[in-house]
């Protein structure tokens, strides 16, 4: 088996009977037991995480200090929880197991990833080489986050609520009307013209408009939220499902399905590798559309927290809720493919993404 | 080869299932409007439990007349029945299986099935008939397999039971084989010629392939292009099970050949 993996290694499709599909990964490379020299450095590899955080902590401690004023003590037993984690998850790998699996494929990465922390801190409060307070150190960005993880704790909330009621509508009214413009030649007529016109306004410019129409902030945001979304969505469930194969509609057909079966169990499963796209894109856009609109008319919400605290020049909490803004975005972006992994599990081992 | 002693495929085979197509024309218009007549005052009659193939070479209507039967197609002039009822759209009374599988992508071998009995909103009632039929075909323990896991072959076996599950009185075949390897070919061939004399659906299918057409018609419609109709009728005296190296059917090839003008000339210096 082992073997047969090298020589897999740039041959993707495999045809004839059902045969299942095999990932050969750098990890699965390199496990492989050959060699004394291999394993060796298959070790060192997994070690790097452990050098890199005791670097990280000893360039902390025994560096001085550039710039000078309140240094976060946390930081440093941060540090000492990482080196002692990462020496925790050596130790466990020495033994064949799935954590050396794991940290075999990751190690390079959570090396590089803290030795990245101390390069941060070398330019800042080691060398101070970038000016205060524009660019703090990891350690007051920490501070920060830990000072003020209540509001902003409220403000993702805020945040979160406000995306999800203006993504849900917006991709809802996009399915529909995707749905309508791709089956129905009339409604096509009528609804594509409108999109080519109003679709390419970015949904941030109706701002001033959406103030005036909805009574509070929260509806006016969710609601511009909701139009950046529908867009996209609209456009590819449209072109998604005007694109479906008729061979699927006809055998349908002579099958027995109705109109209503037809649109519900061949257009749009059919369709809906194009629509995620659709959704995809348009959870981006609502992304951008939110942080505005909280920076500007929202009073509440990471968006706004952001500003608020740019006005105070607390560049550090700037940082610190950029950090949290990239760890929920890339969830909830994490959680929509989940979704599309669970729609699309048929598309297993015959699309790579 | 499977005896399937399940109550689905014991179902008597009906006495129904006969098609009449009279005096059917379907005109194309190409894009600077000149017309193409696709098929030209087509007659057709098949008997209940009947197996025709349409044979003929590319652009002679066979397929149109197929789709046309199917529902698929509307002809320009003409009348065609099931039985006593007028064909005026697809209905699941007339299945049909193309050259290409077209299983849906995104249903397992199981939910291909199963996709006609959902359509029609009675699976409940006809469950076991998802499994009887992918047994039928020879594919149980695939129930899971998505169609791009499944070879060629497997995947027109799919195609064939969701047809059947329906119960239709025709099955329509359009090429159904055409896509397949010969060894493949000939083994379906065998397939559907089994599944047929089991179940007496009434069966119709376009082909190219003049042996495949001996080996499993009761009637051949040979068919001729521009405009395409219908050329003869040959009738296959041939018992069955029938031998693909008999010399009967050599005779019969031979003399469908000359009719469709493929047959070559032997030339003098041949036997020298």
């Amino acid at each position: 088996m082992k073997t047969v993996i090298t020589e897999k290694e740039g041959v993707t499709t495999v045809a004839s009977e059902v045969i299942p599909q095999e990932r050969s990964s750098v990890a699965t490379a390199l496990a492989a037991p050959p060699g004394l020299g291999r394993a060796l450095r298959g070790t060192l590899i997994r070690f790097l995480p452990v050098v890199a955080a005791a670097v990280a902590l000893g360039v902390h401690v025994q560096a001085p200090n550039q710039q000078t004023f309140a240094i976060n003590e946390q930081y440093q037993t941060l540090l000492g929880v990482l080196l002692a984690l990462n020496f925790v998850l050596f130790a466990i790998s020495l033994a064949p197991s799935k954590v050396r699996f794991w940290l075999q494929e990751n190690a390079p990465l959570a090396a590089a990833s803290v030795g990245l922390l101390t390069l941060w801190e070398l330019v800042t409060l080691k060398l101070g080489l970038l000016p205060l307070p524009y660019f703090p150190g990891p350690d007051k960005v920490l501070g920060a986050l830990l000072e003020d993880w209540k509001l902003i704790g409220t403000s993702a909330f805020y945040s979160l609520r406000l995306l999800f009621t203006g993504y849900l509508v917006g991709a809802l009214a996009g399915l529909v009307t995707g749905i309508l413009m791709g089956w129905s030649k009339k409604w096509h007529y009528w609804v594509s013209p409108v999109m080519k016109v109003v679709g390419p306004v970015p949904a941030t410019a109706w701002i001033p408009l959406a103030m005036v129409i909805f009574p509070t902030s929260f509806q006016a945001s969710a609601s511009l939220v909701a139009l950046a979304v529908w867009f996209p969505v609209t456009v590819m469930t449209g072109s998604g499902i005007a694109n479906v194969r008729n061979a699927f509609f006809e055998v349908a057909r002579t099958l027995g399905a109705n109109d209503r079966f037809l649109i519900f169990r061949v257009a749009i499963p059919a369709a809906f590798p194009t629509i995620f796209v659709g959704l995809f894109m348009g959870l981006g856009s609502s992304f951008l559309v939110l942080i505005v609109a909280e920076m500007i008319g929202v009073k509440a919400g990471l968006g706004w927290y952001i500003s608020w605290v740019q006005g105070w020049a607390e560049y550090s909490k700037v940082y610190a809720c950029l950090m949290v803004i990239a760890l929920i975005f890339s969830s909830v972006i994490a959680l929509l493919f989940k979704f599309r992994d669970r729609v699309l599990v048929w598309q297993k081992g015959l699309i790579k993404w | 080869m499977v005896t399937n002693s399940s109550a689905a495929l014991q179902e008597a085979p009906e006495q129904s299932g006969a098609i009449y197509v009279k005096d059917v024309r379907r005109v194309f218009l190409n894009a600077k409007g000149e017309e193409t007549v696709a098929l030209e005052r087509a007659n057709l009659e098949i008997q209940p439990g009947e197996m025709v193939s349409l044979l003929g070479p590319s652009g002679c209507g066979k397929s149109t007349l197929l789709r046309i039967i199917a529902g698929l197609d509307k002809p320009d002039a003409g009348e065609l029945y099931l039985d006593d009822a007028p064909i005026s759209g697809p209905h699941h009374e007339r299945g049909l299986v193309f050259q290409d599988p077209t299983l849906f992508s995104w249903l397992t071998v199981e939910g291909n099935v199963s996709f006609g009995l959902k359509a029609r909103g009675i699976i409940k009632e006809k469950k076991g008939d998802v499994d009887d039929y992918i047994r039928l075909v020879g594919l149980d323990g695939f129930q899971n397999a998505y169609p791009h896991q499944l070879s060629g072959g497997m995947a027109q076996r799919v195609a064939l039971a969701r047809a059947l599950v329906n119960h239709p009185k025709v099955l329509l075949l359009d090429e159904p084989l055409g896509a397949l390897d010969a060894f493949t070919r000939m083994q379906m061939q065998d397939e559907i010629l089994r599944i047929w004399q089991d179940r007496g659906t009434t069966m119709l299918f376009v082909t190219h392939d003049v042996d495949e057409a001996i080996y499993m018609s009761d009637r051949i419609i040979v068919m001729s292009p521009r405009p395409g109709k219908i050329q003869e009728v040959i009738e296959v005296q041939l018992s069955r099970p029938r031998a693909r190296n008999h010399p009967d059917f050599f005779l019969l090839r031979s003399k469908i050949l000359e009719i469709l003008h493929f047959a070559g000339e032997i030339s003098e210096n041949y036997y020298l």
